[in-house]
C-alpha cells in the first residue's frame, strides 16, 4: 500500500469538527504550569531549610580536608637534581600537575562517550 | 490571559523568547495551538473532557521541556509529539476492560460537534494503535514513513494498521449511511 488515502475519508476529516478556541484552557494551563513553578521553589525552599544543619555539621570536617589537600597539591612527586629541569617539569611533577591531567583525561573521555 | 504584546510575533520568536522563560510568549503559543492539539487528543480519544486533559499535559510538559529545543522551527512537531507520548502513556495505563468507558456518549457532545461526531465515534471502534497511525495519516496528513519514525511503530505494522483501519472506517461508513438513507426515507 501507498500513502494514497481514501478520497471519502479524506473529505470526513477535513469536514470535520474542529475543537474551538478556548481562553478558560489557556488560563487553566497556565495556573497549572505557576501551580507547578510554586511547588518547584517550595520545594527548593524546603530542601535548603533541611540541608543548612546538614552542611553546618560537615562545614568542619570538609574545611579541615581542603586545607589538607590545598597543602598537598603543589607538593611534587619527585626529586629532580637539576633545577632547570625541575622548573620546566613543575607543572606536571606534582599532586595538581598529576590531578590535573587526570581531570582532562576524565573530560576528554566523557566528551568522546556523549558527542 | 494578558498577551496581547504578543499577538502578530512570528511563531519562531515566540519559541525562542518560550525558551529563555518568557512566560507571556509561552501562553500566546498555548493560545496559538490549543485548538491544533486538543482536535488532536480528541480524534485520538473520542472524550472531550480527556482530550483536554492529555493536552493540559502536554503543554505542561512543553513549558518544562521547551528549554531543551533546539530547533525553534520544529516547534509544532515537537508539541505533537509530547501531545501523542501523553496518550500513548494514558493507553498503557488504561487498563484494556475500561476501554470503552474512555468515551464520550453522543448525547454528552455539544450540537456545535455534530459534524465530527459519526467521524470521532467511527475512529473511537478502531483499536488504540489503529486509530492512531489512522489520525496522523488522515487528520495530519504524515506519511506511512513519517508515522513510523514518529511513534517508532515498523513501518510494516503502520501500513498494515491504516489498511486495516481505513477497510474498518469505509465499513463503519457505509453502515451508517445505509441506516441515515432508511430512518430518510421513513
Amino acid at each position: 500500500m501507498t500513502n494514497d488515502r481514501d478520497p471519502r475519508l479524506m473529505a470526513l476529516f477535513e469536514s470535520a469538527a474542529v475543537v474551538a478556541e478556548d481562553n478558560e484552557f489557556v488560563t487553566r494551563v497556565m495556573a497549572d504550569i505557576d501551580g507547578a513553578r510554586r511547588r518547584t521553589v517550595i520545594g527548593w525552599i524546603v530542601a535548603g531549610l533541611l540541608l543548612t544543619p546538614l552542611v553546618w555539621w560537615l562545614s568542619g570536617p570538609v574545611t579541615d580536608t581542603l586545607v589538607v589537600v590545598g597543602e598537598l597539591l603543589p607538593d611534587s612527586l619527585f626529586t629532580i637534581e637539576q633545577e632547570m629541569v625541575a622548573e620546566l617539569l613543575a607543572p606536571v611533577n606534582s599532586v595538581a600537575g598529576v590531578a590535573g591531567l587526570l581531570f582532562l583525561g576524565i573530560w576528554r573521555l566523557y566528551r568522546k562517550l556523549t558527542h | 490571559m494578558q498577551t496581547d504584546h504578543y499577538t502578530g510575533s512570528a511563531e519562531a520568536l515566540l519559541v525562542g523568547l518560550a525558551r529563555k522563560g518568557d512566560r507571556d510568549a509561552f501562553a500566546e503559543l498555548l493560545r496559538r495551538r490549543q485548538a491544533w492539539v486538543r482536535t488532536l487528543m480528541l480524534r485520538c480519544c473520542n472524550n472531550t473532557t480527556l482530550a483536554d486533559d492529555l493536552a493540559q499535559q502536554a503543554f505542561t510538559q512543553a513549558w518544562q521541556k521547551i528549554p531543551q529545543l533546539r530547533r525553534v522551527s520544529r516547534f509544532a512537531p515537537w508539541l505533537k509529539r509530547l501531545a501523542i507520548n501523553e496518550w500513548l502513556q494514558h493507553v498503557r495505563k488504561r487498563d484494556p476492560l475500561t476501554n470503552a468507558e474512555d468515551t464520550d456518549l453522543p448525547s454528552q457532545r455539544s450540537d456545535s460537534a455534530d459534524v465530527g461526531m459519526d467521524l470521532d465515534q467511527a475512529l473511537a471502534q478502531l483499536k488504540d494503535h489503529v486509530r492512531l497511525c489512522i489520525v496522523l495519516s488522515y487528520h495530519e496528513g504524515m506519511t506511512h514513513d513519517e508515522i513510523a519514525d514518529f511513534t517508532g511503530i515498523a513501518l510494516g505494522t503502520v501500513k498494515s494498521h491504516i489498511r486495516r483501519g481505513t477497510a474498518r472506517l469505509q465499513e463503519i461508513l457505509a453502515a451508517y449511511d445505509q441506516t441515515s438513507t432508511k430512518e430518510n426515507s421513513s
